[in-house]
């Protein structure tokens, strides 16, 4: 998976989503701050591989809060609220914010955390990748400020209650990369798409084993083989002194590490077996009486000592532990036991015990980190009621019960210009790119965008958008022609802005216009694109009648006095 | 590589990427003829041309790499 290019990746997936079309689509939703849409089909692939059908959708842009109460019918969350995009937001540098500019940006994201997870309590399983400071290149001083803010923010959403939130570290990601070959600041600039295709591959690896715990598909079971395995050497060769796990010696005391592994692991539930061709009485000895053993008989819950193949051994363990093979981590040293299981059995997850010995315990967690989900220790749970506690007296904080009210804590204000011919450049290049909330999806040049402003009857409003975290600039176009009646030529949005009622408040304006102006009513036009199908309804919405529909175009109108005004109290327009 | 093999191998990839089969792909087509090539696939064509030939796209050629005869351009330019 590593080695495989973004190509090959595009490649197998066309084949795989065809084998796994019959599994029960598992449904994950992404919400973020930067563009990560590189994510779909990398972890497609990874999911693929492990037999889950994932379906990857992505929310809007930068657009976290307003998605988050639309996820609705998702299986999991992924919220990627980066430090990185966050902190370009403001105008000044991170390091250069004294103490209560950066308390007051630790203070609105966490309201933000709290206000998103309130919105996500019904999700089954949320994930939130950590805030990470790796993007801001200020580690050449002592103490940075934006660590200081990674730290904060971090623990408070670790400290947070909520029983479906998941936190996952992306600096262990980012560490296994290496912070060059995470980043992309080229495409960053041009489409804040931050991470690299291996950063993603990485992640998703980290992601894998929760999904794979969430539908079902976690292994339950690991099962050892013995000679070479658990210790070094051959029992039936070197005898019981022959074999070693010893810690004190250079090479036992990996053999030692890993049977201290299997111990955690049995402790933490997962099932411990053995599968071994040898004497069964020798292996019992060792397992009782040898003194460098950590791992003992207690830890084992099922044995296979015997000289049948592993194959029926496995199936055999899998049967009197209730479990199916597809439960199984296999470990063994020989390529011949591997390659029989893989071929046999290609459920089984087998790990073959690495030819340089050094990586074993390395190569070990790996796989553990991957294939089992832990739920972590009992002191783990204690914890879990004191979070309870906690989470009583914030749910009376930060607390909004509606998006209304979430609107308006955020002094939304908009700025509406009519014919701003400082702006043309801009304003054409609105036409040209937005295609989500474009009524009429109609592209025009600067030349185009100059000349409708020098038409006598026609105006361009152009709106610019800006609320307490910052300014989003001119993102919103409207062309009307105002003669006798109003005609809406264009109204777009950059999808940077929606879920914020702007264009709401912009048709107030438009129509306030046109009563201005004298006209009896106002036409305007839906035309249906390959991407606009979600404001279809915008007009029926605004009160407007669909007086004519043919093929993808719908013609409305709307008597000017009958319009009734959407006067939205959280947004303040200057015009 | 030969003219050959490099437009071959630059269909391939628009065709994964744009998720349109190769053969309704030629050296007229573009993002007027590909309905499916909007801002984030052309992110996705980027980085898997430029792993494909292990080259680094200029940041000011990214937004000019819109049709395929622009895209042979350009990619040519950098292989060669």
């Amino acid at each position: 998976m590593y080695t495989l290019k973004y190509f090959d990746i595009l490649k197998q997936n066309a084949a795989l989503r065809e084998t796994n079309k019959d599994i029960k689509p598992y449904r994950i939703k992404v919400l973020s701050n930067i563009t990560c849409n590189q994510l779909k089909e990398v972890l497609s692939f990874v999911l693929y591989t492990e037999h889950v059908n994932p379906v990857i959708t992505f929310g809007n842009y930068d657009n976290i809060i307003q998605e988050s109460f639309q996820s609705a019918g998702e299986d999991m969350v992924v919220v990627q609220y980066d430090l990185v995009n966050i902190l370009d937001k403001y105008a000044t540098f991170v390091e250069s914010f004294d103490e209560q500019e950066l308390n007051a940006v630790q203070e609105t994201i966490q309201s933000e955390v709290d206000l998103i997870l309130t919105n996500l309590a019904g999700v089954p399983s949320l994930v939130w990748n950590t805030f990470s400071s790796k993007g801001v290149h200020s580690n050449a001083l002592l103490s940075p400020k934006c660590k200081k803010l990674e730290a904060s923010l971090n623990e408070y959403l670790q400290s947070r209650p909520n029983t479906n939130l998941n936190v996952l570290d992306i600096n262990d990601v980012i560490a296994e990369v290496g912070v060059k070959a995470a980043y992309d600041f080229k495409m960053y600039f041009l489409s804040k798409t931050l991470y690299t295709i291996d950063f993603w591959k990485a992640y998703s690896m980290s992601l894998l084993p929760l999904v794979l715990r969430n539908s079902g598909k976690a292994r339950k079971a690991i099962i050892f083989d013995c000679d070479n395995t658990l210790w070094k050497g051959i029992l039936g060769e070197d005898g019981e002194a022959g074999i070693d796990m010893s810690p004190q010696t250079k090479i036992g005391k990996i053999f030692n590490k890993v049977q201290q592994i299997a111990v955690w692991l049995s402790r933490q539930g997962i099932l411990v077996g053995l599968c071994s061709k040898n004497n069964p009485a020798d292996v019992d000895r060792v397992l009782e009486n040898h003194d460098e053993m950590v791992l003992r008989k207690d830890d084992i819950v099922s044995l296979r000592i015997n000289w049948e193949d592993k194959a029926s051994n496995l199936c055999s363990i899998a049967a009197e532990l209730n479990i199916g093979l597809d439960s199984l981590v296999f470990v063994d040293d020989s390529s011949f036991e591997i390659n029989l299981i893989r071929e046999q059995l290609p459920m089984v997850h087998c790990l073959q015990v690495p030819e340089a010995i050094h990586d074993y315990p390395g190569a070990l967690l790996k796989t553990i980190s991957r294939y089992f989900y832990l739920t972590g220790s009992s002191a783990d749970l204690e914890k879990k009621d004191q979070y309870k506690v906690q989470a009583l007296r914030n749910e009376l904080k930060n607390k909004f019960s509606s998006i209304d009210d979430y609107l308006a804590s955020i002094e939304l204000e908009i700025t509406v210009v009519m014919n701003d011919s400082a702006n043309i450049g801009r304003i054409a290049e609105l036409t040209q790119k937005t295609n989500q909330f474009n009524l009429t999806t109609k592209r025009y040049t600067e030349a185009q965008v100059e000349a409708f402003m020098k038409t006598e009857g026609t105006t361009v409003f152009s709106v610019s958008v800006r609320d307490k975290f910052g300014d989003s600039g001119l993102t919103a176009v409207c062309v009307v022609e105002f003669d006798g009646v109003a005609i809406v030529d264009t109204f777009l949005m950059s999808c940077r802005v929606m879920g914020r009622n702007i264009e709401k408040a912009l048709m107030d304006v438009v129509m306030r216009e046109a009563a201005h102006r004298g006209c009896a009513k106002v036409i305007a036009k839906y035309v249906r694109s390959q991407k606009n199908e979600s404001i279809h309804e915008f007009y029926d919405d605004m009160g407007f009648k669909c007086i004519q529909s043919e093929n993808d175009v719908k013609v409305y109108e709307i008597a000017t006095r009958t319009y009734v005004y959407n006067n939205l109290r959280y947004i303040n327009i200057n015009n | 590589m030969n003219m050959n093999e490099l437009d071959n191998k630059i269909l391939e990839v628009m065709s994964l990427v744009f998720e349109v089969p190769v053969s309704e792909l030629n050296e007229e087509s573009s993002q007027d003829t590909i309905e499916s090539w909007d801002s984030v696939k052309h992110l996705n064509l980027i980085v898997a041309l430029e792993e494909e030939f292990g080259i680094e796209i200029p940041i000011d050629e990214v937004g000019n790499m819109i049709s395929f005869k622009l895209i042979r351009l350009i990619v040519g330019d950098l292989i060669a």
